[in-house]
């Protein structure tokens, strides 16, 4: 009768901490999940990201950027900024949190950009980001933004 | 029944042993397969990528603009090992959408349709579709004043090929280039030097403009006064390429035809002006 006991005893104990053991891991496996699937969801579309300058010129003091959405995805245009050469380019966070152009795959666009009264030869630095990690008015996810610049005279 | 219990004892340590490891299993199997899982999904990304850039890098494209008639046309040869097709073309501000496939070896030409009148100057860029831009030799296409072409039908023009289309620096593109361009020099022209060896030496426009008219030829049989079939010209190039690059390769063309020379050198070009045609160029090492 002991045995049996035992037996039901060490049983159910076991029972209990693989049952506690399962939940606390499934826990940690679906905040994990969770999480990598996000970071593993950037990465892959921003290796999916892929766009072109096409053309540029300026008029009157603005700078009219054309751009080739080359990837597989559509993508928003986040940020523009026009800086000597030489100079620090200012990263998008800085710039602004809008987007300013949305392409979809294999579209032409193109955004306006003041010179900021730059002369001579100066480098325009575009940034871009997949469409389906852009939130409006946030700026977490522009880590996966990718950017392309071209020298214009002005 | 007493024997039966007997013969049981140390069950439990083995049912509790397999629980542990079904558990054990259980706990790292789940991260194990995500992991293989997104790191497959990770590679076939990389892969896909890898595979865009590689075609977009196969593109070759000789291209060469020109005016026929005063209006702009464009012939463009695939020179790479895959199809391409060119789906806009860029008149200074203006764009033409176009949907010009070639194969493999294949010249097209593009009629523009764009007139040039005197003294007009019309900057040309191609499109393809996998995203690379090419500026044609021959753009930006001039039409002087006083004659337009015609009066200028050896104009020597200089295109810095990989100065086009710009671009200095780029997080995946594989146009990186930074470039100074010292001086340029028509040192001699070695047939009817009393007319024309006024060694037209000189830095390009802006120092860095990638499209120059270096020098503009008029009816040399005149100018000499006497019949010439052959003419010369000997020009020396020199230059500093910035960190993108290790040469420049400069284009020195009497339209529509044209020769290469890497900097620092020079060339030799000769002009048969019985036919009207460039015949031959040698190259001059320094």
């Amino acid at each position: 009768m002991n045995t049996i006991v035992s037996v039901v005893v060490i049983t159910s104990m076991t029972l209990a901490l693989g049952i506690t053991l399962l939940s606390i891991s499934n826990g940690l496996y679906l905040s994990a999940t969770q999480q990598s699937a996000g970071e593993l969801t950037g990465e892959i579309l921003q290796l999916k990201t892929k766009f072109g300058i096409e053309h540029t010129f300026s008029v009157n003091g603005i700078i009219e950027v054309w751009v080739y959405n080359l990837g597989d995805t559509s993508i928003e245009v986040i940020g523009v900024d026009v800086y000597q050469i030489g100079g620090t380019p200012r990263p998008p966070e800085v710039l602004g949190s809008t987007s300013l152009l949305h392409l979809e795959e294999g579209q032409l666009g193109y955004v306006d950009v003041a010179s900021k009264g730059l002369t001579g030869r100066v480098l325009v630095r575009l940034y871009a980001i997949a469409s389906p990690l852009f939130e409006e008015h946030e700026t977490t996810n522009f880590k996966y933004s990718e950017w392309m610049e071209v020298a214009i005279n002005l | 029944m007493r024997s039966t219990f007997k013969d049981r004892r140390g069950i439990s340590g083995v049912i509790a042993a397999l629980f542990l490891v079904v558990i054990l299993f259980s706990i790292v199997a789940p991260f194990m397969i995500q992991e293989r899982t997104r790191q497959g999904l990770r590679d076939g990304a990389y892969r896909e990528r890898r595979e865009v850039d590689r075609m977009q890098a196969e593109e070759s494209v000789d291209a060469l603009a020109f005016l026929q008639g005063n209006r702009i046309r464009i012939r463009v040869t695939n020179t790479g090992p895959i199809q391409i097709s060119v789906v806009r073309v860029w008149l200074n501000e203006t764009i033409l959408w176009e949907d010009v496939s070639l194969g493999i070896g294949d010249t097209r030409e593009i009629e523009t349709g764009q007139y040039v009148g005197e003294g007009e100057c019309f900057r040309v860029q191609l499109t393809t579709d996998r995203g690379n831009f090419i500026v044609p030799k021959g753009s930006p296409v001039r039409r002087p004043v006083g004659g337009g072409l015609a009066g200028y039908p050896y104009a020597l023009q200089i295109v810095v090929l990989n100065l086009a289309p710009d671009i200095v620096g780029s997080a995946t593109g594989p146009n990186m280039l930074n470039y100074t361009f010292l001086v340029f020099r028509v040192v001699d022209i070695l047939a009817c030097a009393p007319d024309y060896a006024d060694h037209n030496s000189g830095k390009p426009p802006n120092g860095v403009q990638p499209f120059f008219v270096a020098y503009a030829l008029n009816t040399p049989q005149a100018a000499c006064g006497a019949e010439v079939d052959t003419y010369v010209v000997y020009i020396h190039i020199e230059g500093i390429p910035g960190s993108g690059g290790k040469t420049i390769d400069l284009w020195a063309s009497k339209w529509p035809d044209y020769a290469t020379v890497s900097v620092p050198n020079s060339l030799l070009l000769t002009f048969d002006y019985s036919s009207g045609c460039f015949v031959d160029y040698t190259k001059v090492k320094k």
